[in-house]
Order: C-alpha cells, then structure tokens, then sequence
C-alpha cells in the first residue's frame, strides 16, 4: 500500500470532516470571539503537523 | 447551543456499516500503523457522532426524527447489498470470499451513504457554516481518493484496477454536484449557506 499527496489529502479531508461535526455537535459558541470554525483549525493543524508526522509510515 | 438540527444520524449509520464490513482485514493484515490507526479511527468516530446523536444530551432531545426520514434500511442497504452480491458472484463464480464480498459491499454502500444527510440539507434549506464545512470535506475526501487511483494507477507497479470501486467513487462524488455548486456559491457570496427545495 502506497501513500502519496492525494491518498493523504482524501484521508485528512475525511477526519477533518468527522472532527468539524463532532465539533458542531458537542462544542457551544464561545462567546469570547473564537468561533467554531477557528478551534476546529486549530485542532486540525496540530494533528496533521504534530500528531500524525509521528505515526505515519511511508512504503 | 449544543443541538444537531441539520445533521442525520442516518448517513453516519451507514458509513458505520461501511467501515465495520470494509475493515475486518484489521484481524489478518498489517498494512502499517498508520493504515491500521485510520481504520480505527474512522470506525471510533463514526460510533462517536451515532452516540452523541441518539444518546448524549443536551444533543440528543435535539434529533429531528421526522427530518431524518431516508428509509436507508430498506432503500440503502438492501438495494446495496443485492447490488453487491450479484456483482461479486458474477466475478467469484463459487469460490465466495466472505471478507471481500463484504468489502464489495461496503464500497457500493458508501457511494450513497451521504443521500440521508443531503436529504435533510434539502428540508432545512439553510445550512450553519459547521455543517456545510463538514459535508464539503466528507464530498471531497472520495473525490481526493479518485485522484489518488489515477496517480497509483501511473506509478505504481503492480496497481490493479477496481472498476466497482471507480464506478463508485465516481457516483458519490457526483451526489455532492449539486451541494458543492450551492456550497461555493455561497462562499463566494458570503452570508447564509441557502439550499434550494424542491418544493
């Protein structure tokens, strides 16, 4: 199984997702300015840049 | 206000059922880590979104049955899996995989398992900003894998090409058109994320 640009996209596009609606689900709207959107990004970049460079195996 | 108006629980119903039945060489093959973690990861959170839906509060008194009424048992999930089964024993003839009959399935299911949730954009017509964020991403994951078949295709060695799973990925994809059209409009436009009905 190979890994290239688009595979990575596809997948991190699909957990984005998930995230974004568990998100709109659980989360209320901070009144303190961050909206929803923001903390969802947020989230996301300390997964893709942080979290999973460490777990992903290349073939 | 915690709520999920606007969200079907039966799109994540179905792509539960897709994972569960794409994923079960979880018991007999290791890819590598980051295959097997996504595998779990995804049928993790598809559980977490169905649990917070139906269970969870103040989320769950919130569920709109009457919105979400897509009979996907019935009109998802029979239809797929009769669709899988003739096409995979026209392929296997008799010696049936019971794992990759299952698999094929999961690939037919998972090309209709958004039509729940884009049934109830329709009803709602105005769509929050979360929820169109979500959908658009869960539509361009398929289209990003398509473009990810075509690259293997040219580069790797040994691809072998799945027609079903092209045939499909190309008919999920194309159940989003109409919303991704709406959806960049309206991020274009800026301001409320409006759907058309039919009504």
């Amino acid at each position: 199984m190979s890994m290239n640009i688009f595979r990575l996209a596809g997948d991190m596009s699909h957990v984005f997702s998930i995230i974004v609606l568990l998100l709109r689900l659980r989360v209320v709207k901070n009144a303190a300015g961050k909206n929803l959107t923001d903390v969802a990004l947020l989230i996301f970049q300390k997964l893709d840049f942080e979290i999973l460079p460490r777990f992903i195996t290349s073939r | 206000m915690k709520s999920s108006t606007g969200i079907s629980v039966r799109t994540h119903e179905l792509y539960l059922l897709v994972f569960v039945t794409r994923y079960l060489d979880l018991f007999t093959t290791f890819y590598s880590f980051y295959n097997s973690f996504m595998k779990v990861l995804y049928i993790f959170t598809t559980s977490l979104v169905i649990y917070t839906i139906k269970v969870k509060e103040p989320i769950a008194s919130t569920y709109d049955k009457a919105q979400d009424s897509f009979l996907h048992w019935k009109f998802g999930v029979a239809p797929c899996f009769i669709v899988a089964l003739i096409t995979y024993l026209f392929q296997a003839g008799f010696s049936i995989n019971i794992m990759d009959l299952l698999w094929t399935f999961s690939i037919y299911l998972e090309s209709i398992a958004i039509l729940p949730q884009l049934i109830v954009l329709q009803r709602y017509r105005e769509v929050e900003n979360l929820t169109g964020n979500y959908v658009f991403f869960m539509g361009a994951y398929r289209f990003l894998y398509i473009l990810n078949w075509i690259y293997r295709s040219y580069n790797e060695p040994y691809y072998q090409h799945h027609f079903v799973v092209y045939f499909c990925g190309v008919l999920q994809t194309l159940l989003y058109v109409d919303f991704f059209y709406y959806y960049i409009k309206s991020k274009a436009r800026g301001g409320k994320f409006t759907l058309p009905t039919s009504r």
